[in-house]
Order: structure tokens, then sequence, then C-alpha cells
């Protein structure tokens, strides 16, 4: 004990500071630890909150970032495929434009050359009708002055023997 | 009066060979003008019946005019002479043509050349 007091320790005093420590504790405790506990666990759960929406806002992204890597993958092939595919068909339209516009040529140039010989037929049966006519007529004309009286007369007997035997 | 009787008529003025002043007068008075029109086609007809018309391109002899009497016995020889035909004879009797003349010759090669 005297050494304790040699040292300056006083146990009223000391055990005054352990009632004001004990006080101070219970007022502590009582009025500050609790809100300041709630305090700190309400801001420890905003903060676990907020690194929950965070992970999951990232995740979010990150399921976004893939979707849209997806959607664009999808789209991407999606457009090459189309693109393929109206290629092939415009492929396919071409040659058929080119058969039909073919196949018209080809009628249409049939068309003319039937139209140009049946006109070139046309041409040689009136020129040939023409041809005749103007032989009939220049015959005609010649035969006129062809025969003398005595080739006449004998044409006329010739005629007259066929109508008895005829 | 009827066609039947008509035609009689037109039979027998056909088998005279002139209609005479007597059967001319009884036409013209007796029959009204649509009358008149039938007789003259009836008498047409009879005068074909009894004709036959002979195209030459000259003048028959009368040698060929024998002939043709022989052949056409009881017709009316009608002879025309037409320098178309060039040569030959072509001979008509009602209907019937028959045709040996030069023209005809010609006629039917350039027929045949169409």
């Amino acid at each position: 004990m005297e050494i304790l007091n040699q040292f300056g320790f006083d146990i009223k005093l000391f055990a005054a500071q352990i009632v004001n420590f004990l006080v101070i504790a219970y007022i502590f405790k009582r009025f500050l630890y609790k809100p300041l506990l709630a305090t700190l666990k309400k801001r420890q759960e905003l903060i676990a909150k907020g690194l929950k929406d965070a992970q999951k806002a990232s995740e979010a992204l990150e399921n976004a970032e893939n979707q849209k890597t997806e959607i664009l993958g999808k789209a991407s092939k999606e457009s090459e495929r189309i693109l393929n595919e109206t290629r092939q068909q415009s492929i396919v339209v071409r040659d058929e434009i080119m058969d039909t516009a073919k196949k018209d040529v080809e009628k249409l140039m049939e068309q003319t050359r039937e139209q140009i010989k049946q006109e070139h037929d046309n041409f040689m049966s009136e020129a040939k009708k023409t041809s005749l006519e103007i032989s009939r007529i220049i015959l005609t004309e010649t035969v006129k002055e062809l025969f003398d009286k005595k080739e006449q007369e004998i044409l006329i007997k010739k005629g007259i023997t066929k109508l008895k035997n005829s | 009066m009827k066609k039947n009787n008509l035609k009689h008529l037109a039979e027998l003025t056909a088998k005279e060979k002139t209609i005479s002043k007597k059967t001319g007068d009884f036409i013209l008075k007796s029959l009204n003008r649509k009358n008149v029109k039938i007789f003259l086609h009836f008498y047409r007809n009879e005068l074909q019946k009894k004709r036959t018309y002979v195209t030459t391109a000259s003048v028959l002899s009368s040698e060929s005019l024998k002939s043709l009497k022989n052949l056409f016995k009881e017709k009316i020889i009608v002879s025309n002479i037409d320098s178309n035909v060039g040569a030959g004879i072509k001979v008509r009797q009602e209907d019937i043509i028959i045709d040996y003349t030069f023209k005809r010759y010609i006629d039917d090669t350039i027929e045949l050349l169409k």
C-alpha cells in the first residue's frame, strides 16, 4: 500500500475514477454506443448493399456486354446470312432475267426472220404473178400476128376433129 | 298468163327464124310489162338452146363451117371473130364451153406455172 502511495496512487481517486469511468461507460453505452453502432451497422449495410448493387450492376453490365456481343454476333451472322441469301437470290433473279431476255430476243429474232421470209415469199409470189400476167399479155398480143390464114385454118380443123372425137 | 304458158309461147316462137308481126302484136298487146320480161327470158333461153357460138381468130372457111354444121345438126352456128384467141376454135353451147384455142393453151400454161 505504501508503495502505491509512494507512486501517488490514491484509492479514493481511483475508485472515483472507476465510478466516473463506469458512469461515462454507462452513459456512452446508453446514449452514444448504440446509436453509433446502429449508424455504423446501417452504414455498413448501406455499403454492403452498395457493393452488392455494384456487384449486381457489374454483373448486369457484364451480362449486357455478353448479350450485346451475342446479339451483335447473331446480328452479324443474320446479316451475313441475309446478305448471302440476297446475293444468291439476286444471282437467280439475274439469271432468270438474262434467260428471259435471251429467250425474248431469240423469239423476236425468230419472228422477224419469219416475217422477213413471209414478206419475201409474198413479194416473190406477187412478182411471179405479175410476171406471168405480163407474159400472158405479151403472148396474147404476139399470137394475134403469129399465125397466117393457112395455119389458122389447120388449127381450126384440128379443133373440129377434136370436137368430133370428144 | 301463167309462167308455163309463157314458156310454151316462147318455145313456139323460137321455132320460127324470126318473130312474126302477128306474134309480136299479140305479145305486145296481150301481155303486161312483167309478163313480157318473163317471155323474153324464156325466149332467150330457147334461142340459146338452138344456137352454137363458135369463136375463131379468122373467118371460118366454108369447109370448116360445113364440118361444124354436120357436127351440130339442128343448131344455128353463130360465128364470132376474136383475134385475141390467137388460133384454134372455141365452141359454146348453152353452158358448155369447149375451148381449143391458142389463148386457152397460154392461159392453162400460165395457171400451171402459178
